[in-house]
C-alpha cells in the first residue's frame, strides 16, 4: 500500500475477515453454478431477465446535472459539470473533450479499494469514457472540456453498464447536447447458458478459469438506440466467434428494454425542469 | 497518439484507398506489414523476445520469482505485466504522456490472456508458493498497431519462459523450503501456446482494415481489438476511439477479425517452433547482438 | 461575474434576514430537516446514508483484521476519513483530497478520539497479535453546506449498524478462526456537531446552506450530546460575541437530542 500524506490510515497487511470464512464463499460459488445449470438464479430471477431498476436524476444539486441508478444491489451515482476552459491548454481543439473519472468507494467491493485510482478504475474509466463520447456533441463546446464524475456506492455485477446509463441520464439532466440518449447492458454467459444483467457472484464465475472448451465470459454493449448505433462493446472470458451476432442481438433487445425505463425518467425530468422554471 | 498531423487531401487520399482495397503501402485491406521476431536475446530473463512489425519495435521480457499466493486463490500462480512506453518511441511519450496508453495496453493484456491461461500451471505448493511471471514490455519505436505487436511480442516471449526446476521442498514445521536447481539449464518450458492474440481492425468509411497505421488510425473512426485464441476462440474485445458502430459492422469486423487472428496465432505458432528446434546459432538481426 | 452574482445574493439575503426570514423560508436558527436510512450498503460491514436538506453523505464501514500498534498493543483502530470528491461539487478539482476534506478529517478523528465514542478495546483480539481496523470512509454525495454535520450523523449511526464476528486467535500456530457470532460495537456517546454561519457580525445562521456558506464571514461547530459540551471549533474569521456563542451552543444542544431521536428510529 503506498503511503498517502493526505488521510488516515491503518498498518499495512490488513486482512478482511471474510477470508477465513473462505469455504462458505466457495459452496456459494458451487452453489451458483449447479443452480445455474437447471437455468435457475441465486435472486430467482430468469435467466433473460434484468433487475429492477430504480433512477432518479437531479439528486446531486451542487452539480449540473445527475443521475442516481440502482440495478438490484449495484449502487452509483452520475453527475456532469459545466463545460469549462482546459487548464494549461495552448492548442486549439475542435471537439470538446470529456473528462472522465470513475471511483468505486472503498467500501463498495467485497475487498476494501484503495483511495488511489488501481488499473480496472483506470480502465473501466476508459471503456466508460468511450461509451458516452459518440453521444455528446462535442462540437457545440469547442476547446473546452465537461467533467463527467461516476461514483459506484456498491458493486454486485454491471457496474460500467449501469454507469454509462446513468452517465446518458446525468448528461441529458445537464442539458448537455446530445445525438441520443444512451443505455448499456451486459450479459453473462456460463457455460454456454446466457445470464442477462449478472450480479458480481455470477460475474466472478462466469470469469473463473475452467478445462472445458464451452462459452464463458461476460459481454458489455453500449447502445443509442434510436440512431441504432453501438458506441461501446467489450467482452471478455473465451467464446465462440460464432455466438457473437447472437450476443450483440440481445444485448440491443436488452438495451431497448432498458431505454424505455430511461425516456420514462428522462420525461418526468424534463417536466421537472419545466415545472421548477415556471415556479422561480 | 503520435505527432503525425494529416490535412484533409491526405485523409480523403487514404479513405478512397481503402475503398478500393488498396492502401498507401500497397498492402489490401486484410494484409499485415512484414513482421521481425526474436527470441531469446535477453540473457538475464527467463523469456524474451523482440518484435518489430513495419516501424513499430517492442521488446518483451519475463522474469520469474517465487510469490505465496493470494489466500483467496491458493492454487494458482501470479502473472504481471507492466507496458512501458519509452519517450524514444514517439515524442508524446515524453513525460507522462505515454502513461494512459501504457496502462491501457497493460491492463488490456492481463484481461485478454486471464480467460485462457491456466495459472495453477504456476503452483509449486499449494497454498505456500508459486511463481510469479513479471512480462514487462517496452516499446522501442511506436509506427502503428501497438496492441497487435505487443500481444504477438508477449506470446512470443512467454512461450520462450522457461521455468527453473525445483529440486526439492523441506518442510520445517510451516514454512517450506524450496531448492532451486543450481544448473541454469535445468528449467522446463511454460506452456503458452494456447494465448491469444490481439488484432486490431480500424474503421475507415464504410471498411475495415487490419493492422492500421498511425495514419489510418488517424483517418478511422474507431478502433476494434479482437483477442483471438490459436482455437478462434474470443477471449476479450475493446473498442478504441470516439467512434460508433452500426450492430451489422460490428458482428463483421469481429469475425474477420478471428479469421485474421487465427492465421496470425498460426504463422506465430510456426515462427517460434522454427525458432526453437534450430540449434544452430541463431544470426541476430536487432540492435541487441 | 461571480462577484456581481456575489453582491446580489448578498443584498438578497440581506433583506430577508431583516425579516428574520431564509431564503429557504427557515428562520435564523432553524435547521433543515434531516432524512436517515441504514444498512443500505450491503458489501459494508456497517453503513448509513443521511440527508439534511440537499447535503447527502454516505459512510460505509469495513472491518478488517491486522496487526496492533507496537506502542499501543491491546487497541484496535478507528480511521475515520471524508472524502468530498469532485462528484459532489463544482469547485473541487479530480486529484488529491482538497483542503477542506483534509480538515472535516482531522478533526472527526480528533472528536473521536478526544471523546471516545468507542472503547478502541474492544476491537482487540490478541494482545499484540491481532486487532479489528474499522476502516470509517464518509463520502459526500452533495455538497450543500454543513457536511461536518452529516458526517457526525452519518459517522455515529453507521458504527451503530457494524456487527462483528468473533475471533479466535491461536497463539502458538497463528491461526485465526472466524466465528459466525456477530456482535454489535458499543457505543459510550453520540457527538453531534452543529454548524453555524457568522453573516455580517449580526446574524447566525444555523445550518447554512452552501450558497450561505460563501456569504458567511465565518462559520463554528458546536459539537455535543445533548448534555455534555464536546467541542467548540471555529477556525478564525470575524469574532463572534459571548452570547451569541452560549444561544447557539443552547441550539445545538436541542438539536443533539433531535438528532439522537432520528438515529433511534431508524434502529
Amino acid at each position: 500500500m503506498p503511503t498517502n500524506l493526505y488521510r488516515f490510515q491503518g498498518p499495512e497487511g490488513t486482512i478482511p475477515y471474510q477470508h477465513y470464512l473462505i469455504d462458505k464463499n466457495n459452496t456459494k460459488l458451487t452453489k451458483i453454478a449447479t443452480a445455474l445449470m437447471k437455468n435457475e438464479r441465486c435472486d430467482g430471477r430468469d435467466i433473460s431477465a434484468h433487475r429492477n431498476l430504480c433512477i432518479k436524476t437531479g439528486i446531486v444539486t451542487q452539480a449540473k446535472g445527475s443521475a442516481y441508478v440502482e440495478k438490484g444491489h449495484t449502487k452509483l451515482l452520475c453527475s456532469v459539470f459545466d463545460p469549462k476552459e482546459v487548464p494549461n491548454k495552448v492548442e486549439y481543439a475542435k471537439t470538446g473533450e470529456l473528462q472522465c473519472e470513475f471511483k468505486f468507494a472503498t467500501f463498495s467491493c467485497r475487498q476494501r479499494r484503495n483511495y488511489t485510482r488501481d488499473s480496472e478504475e483506470r480502465q473501466l474509466c476508459n471503456e466508460f469514457r468511450r461509451a458516452i463520447e459518440p453521444a455528446v456533441c462535442r462540437g457545440e463546446f469547442a476547446n473546452f472540456e465537461i467533467q463527467v464524475n461516476v461514483l459506484v456506492l456498491e458493486n454486485d455485477g454491471s457496474v460500467l453498464s449501469t454507469a454509462i446509463t446513468a452517465a446518458g441520464l446525468a448528461l441529458m439532466d445537464g442539458c448537455i447536447p446530445m445525438y441520443d440518449m444512451i443505455v448499456a447492458s451486459s450479459l453473462g454467459i456460463f457455460k454456454n447458458t446466457i445470464l442477462v444483467d449478472p450480479t458480481y457472484d455470477e460475474e466472478t464465475l462466469c470469469l473463473s478459469w475452467t478445462e472445458d472448451e464451452e462459452n464463458r465470459g461476460t459481454v458489455m454493449l453500449a447502445y443509442m438506440v434510436s440512431l441504432e448505433q453501438i458506441t461501446e462493446f467489450s467482452q471478455n472470458g473465451s467464446m465462440d466467434i460464432n455466438m457473437f451476432p447472437e450476443y450483440v442481438q440481445l444485448l440491443i433487445d436488452q438495451n431497448c428494454k432498458i431505454n424505455k425505463l430511461v425516456q420514462s425518467a428522462a420525461i418526468t425530468d424534463v417536466i421537472g425542469h419545466f415545472e421548477s422554471q415556471t415556479t422561480d | 497518439m503520435s505527432l503525425v498531423s494529416l490535412n484533409e487531401g491526405e485523409k480523403v487520399y487514404i479513405i478512397h484507398g481503402v475503398e478500393e482495397n488498396f492502401r498507401c503501402d500497397g498492402r489490401s485491406r486484410q494484409d499485415y506489414r512484414p513482421l521481425e521476431l526474436e527470441m531469446d536475446i535477453v540473457s538475464n530473463a527467463n523469456g524474451s523476445a523482440r518484435l518489430r512489425l513495419a516501424n513499430s519495435d517492442i521488446l518483451v521480457c519475463v522474469k520469474v520469482e517465487i510469490d505465496t499466493p493470494l489466500p483467496e486463490t491458493p492454487n494458482d500462480g501470479k502473472i504481471e505485466y507492466f507496458v512501458d512506453c519509452s519517450a524514444n518511441a514517439t515524442p508524446t511519450f515524453e513525460g507522462r504522456g505515454g502513461e494512459q496508453l501504457a496502462a491501457e495496453l497493460s491492463r488490456f493484456l492481463s484481461l485478454a490472456h486471464c480467460p485462457v491461461f491456466n495459472l495453477s500451471k504456476l503452483c509449486i505448493v499449494s497454498g505456500q508458493s508459486c511463481w510469479k511471471l513479471f512480462v514487462d514490455v517496452l516499446i522501442l519505436e511506436c509506427g502503428g498497431n501497438l496492441f497487435d505487436a505487443v500481444s504477438l511480442a508477449a506470446k512470443a516471449a512467454l512461450c520462450n519462459t522457461s521455468l527453473p526446476n525445483i529440486v526439492g521442498t523441506y518442510e520445517d514445521g510451516k514454512n517450506i523450503d524450496l531448492q532451486i536447481s543450481d544448473d541454469p539449464f535445468d528449467t522446463k518450458p511454460l506452456d503458452a501456446r494456447d494465448l491469444p492474440v490481439l488484432v486490431s481492425l480500424c474503421k475507415i468509411g464504410n471498411n475495415y482494415v487490419a493492422d492500421p497505421t498511425i495514419e489510418e488510425e488517424i483517418c478511422g473512426a474507431g478502433c476494434i481489438v479482437i483477442s483471438v485464441t490459436p482455437k478462434g476462440k474470443v477471449s476479450a474485445v475493446l473498442k478504441k476511439g470516439a467512434g460508433s458502430f452500426m450492430p451489422d459492422t460490428l458482428n463483421e469486423i469481429i469475425m474477420s477479425g478471428s479469421q485474421i487472428g487465427v492465421l496470425l496465432n498460426k504463422a506465430l505458432e510456426e515462427t517460434i517452433t522454427k525458432d526453437m528446434s534450430s540449434n544452430v546459432c541463431k544470426q541476430r538481426f536487432g540492435f541487441l547482438k | 461575474m461571480n462577484s456581481i452574482k456575489l453582491n446580489i445574493q448578498e443584498t438578497y439575503i440581506k433583506e430577508y434576514l431583516a425579516l428574520q426570514k431564509r431564503s429557504d423560508g427557515r428562520g435564523l436558527t432553524g435547521f433543515r430537516d434531516a432524512s436517515l436510512n441504514i444498512n443500505s450498503i450491503h458489501t459494508a460491514d456497517g453503513s448509513s446514508v443521511i440527508k439534511i436538506g440537499n447535503t447527502a453523505v454516505v459512510c460505509g464501514i469495513k472491518a478488517e483484521l491486522g496487526i496492533p500498534k507496537a506502542e499501543s498493543p491491546d487497541v484496535g483502530y478507528l480511521l475515520v476519513n471524508v472524502e468530498l470528491p469532485s462528484l459532489c461539487y463544482k469547485k473541487i478539482r479530480p486529484g488529491i483530497p482538497c483542503d477542506e476534506a483534509m480538515e472535516t478529517t482531522s478533526f472527526l478523528n480528533e472528536v473521536c478520539n478526544n471523546c471516545k465514542i468507542l472503547d478502541l478495546q474492544q476491537l482487540c483480539i490478541c494482545v499484540d497479535k491481532l486487532v479489528w481496523i474499522l476502516s470509517c470512509d464518509i463520502y459526500c454525495l452533495n455538497y450543500d453546506g454543513s457536511v461536518l454535520d452529516a458526517c457526525f450523523v452519518a459517522l455515529l449511526s453507521a458504527l451503530q449498524t457494524v456487527k462483528l464476528p468473533e475471533v479466535k486467535y491461536d497463539k502458538e500456530t497463528d491461526e485465526i478462526n472466524v466465528i459466525e457470532d456477530y456482535k454489535f460495537l458499543k457505543l459510550n456517546c453520540l457527538p453531534v456537531a452543529s454548524t453555524f454561519g457568522v453573516f455580517n457580525d449580526k446574524y447566525i445562521l444555523a445550518d447554512p446552506t452552501e450558497e450561505e456558506e460563501q456569504l458567511c464571514i465565518s462559520k463554528f461547530s458546536v459539537v455535543t450530546d445533548g448534555n455534555l459540551l464536546f467541542s467548540l471549533h471555529k477556525p478564525g474569521g470575524n469574532y463572534i460575541k459571548d452570547n451569541q456563542i452560549q444561544n447557539c451552543v443552547k441550539y445545538a444542544k436541542i438539536r443533539a437530542k433531535t438528532v439522537h431521536e432520528l438515529i433511534k428510529s431508524v434502529q
